[in-house]
């Protein structure tokens, strides 16, 4: 074995070693709910001690047509009682006259969802071969489609102080929840409770003013 | 994996009955677990990891060079959040996290080993160099990494076993430790790295 057979060996027991190496990276085994999540966020210079009373209305906004045909309102109301509630325990009190009881920060709640669709084909029945007069590859058989969908969507939860200035524009967000993920057979009265409650439990400083 | 071995023990004798005299060089599959914090963040033993010595001999005892490796660990962790801060805006995010560290080995180091060169070689070794540590949280689309340099060490013990004319079986145990650099992702004081590692290859050569 000359030098550059013994460099080429070298390189492929290099090859082979890495590619069982990297073979062995786990897929875990993830199901949809694993992509489900409940983001928070809040605007750091924000005193969250200073809101004592708010104002939330009684329905969920839909921000398209789409979202409409995708999400039912049949969760709505267990959606704000949830919110109302955990709000509640954190000391905040809801007023229903904007004008006359003038709340510190107003509760927007929306929600979108959008539906994705993959195609895909192929042949069946075929073989791969020469035939008759036809420049090969020929495939015998017949073409067949079919589609995959699901549904994507999130509720989004504001905060919005109206009497603060951020980026220069007069009110504005100062805290946000999201949770996001697939919409569909899934979804049930615990699964929205735990999710929106955990919007909450992530989000101690609106209670105690106490940032991370 | 019993092919694996087998093509690697062929392509291992077939090298090694033309190497040259002064030096050997091994490869090997690497077995690793995290220990100390780093455990923290993926509290896994990991089989994804395999390694490349190669040395010269200074003595009939002594020997030196490189000592390169990688090590991946990865785990899943369900209902956990995550602090974060992008620009103006600080938050949290909870669903289920990947955690992922891939970690890479670039050392020089050295051997001592006993017995004489056609017996059963228990060996001592000792490397110093860099390792890097890229640690990864992916929560649903959202991605956190943190990639750092650290300088480190790693003491080992082994076993060198003659199985033809210029080829023996590997077996060693080594500790890796990387000094902190950075920060943890995982809210840990330090970013070290520390975890064992019993490695299992093919050393040929002479």
């Amino acid at each position: 074995m000359n030098a550059y057979q013994r460099a080429m060996a070298w390189g492929a027991v290099f090859c082979i070693t890495a590619l069982v190496a990297v073979g062995c990276y786990p897929s875990h085994g993830l199901s949809v709910e694993d992509y489900d999540t409940v983001i928070t966020g809040y605007h750091p210079s924000t005193t969250f001690t200073k809101y004592k009373t708010y104002f939330m209305q009684d329905t969920i906004v839909h921000v398209d047509v789409e979202t409409s045909t995708i999400i039912s309102r049949k969760y709505d109301a267990l959606i704000l009682s949830t919110i109302a509630t955990n709000l509640a325990n954190m000391g905040y009190v809801r007023t229903t006259d904007t004008v006359a009881q003038n709340p510190d920060v107003r509760i927007y709640v929306a929600a979108t969802a959008t539906t994705f669709e993959t195609y895909y084909g192929g042949y069946w029945g075929g073989y791969w071969g020469w035939y008759g007069g036809y420049y090969p590859p020929y495939y015998g058989g017949y073409p067949v489609y079919g589609t995959t969908t699901w549904d994507v969507g999130a509720l989004a939860v504001d905060m919005v102080d109206r009497t603060i200035s951020i980026g220069g524009n007069n009110g504005g967000i100062v805290w946000g929840a999201s949770l996001s993920g697939l919409v569909g057979g899934g979804v049930s009265n615990t699964y929205l409770a735990n999710k929106i409650n955990q919007m909450f439990i992530q989000s101690p400083y609106l209670e105690t003013g106490e940032l991370p | 994996m019993k092919q694996f071995l087998l093509v690697l023990a062929v392509m291992a004798t077939m090298i090694s009955g033309a190497s040259a005299q002064d030096y050997y060089g091994s490869i090997y599959w690497s077995v690793a677990t995290p220990t100390g914090q780093f455990r923290s963040f993926v509290n896994e033993t990991s089989v994804a990891g395999f390694g490349v010595d190669v040395q010269w001999w200074a003595s009939d005892h002594i020997s030196g060079g490189l000592v390169l490796g990688y090590n991946l660990w990865s785990d899943v962790y369900r209902g956990v959040t995550q602090q974060f801060q992008y620009n103006e805006l600080a938050g949290a995010i909870n669903g289920t996290q990947v955690h992922t560290m891939n970690s890479f080995t670039m050392m020089l180091g050295g051997r001592y080993l006993f017995g004489g060169s056609r017996d059963v070689r228990p060996f001592v070794g000792l490397a110093a160099g860099t390792i890097t540590s890229s640690q990864v949280i992916d929560v649903s689309l959202v991605r956190f990494q943190e990639t750092n340099w650290h300088v480190g060490v790693a003491p080992s013990v082994g076993l060198l076993i003659p199985m033809s004319y210029n080829s023996m079986m590997d077996l060693s145990a080594r500790f890796s430790y990387a000094l902190p650099s950075g920060q943890a992702l995982y809210g840990a004081s330090e970013n070290s790295l520390t975890f064992w590692s019993i490695n299992a290859g093919f050393t040929f050569g002479n």
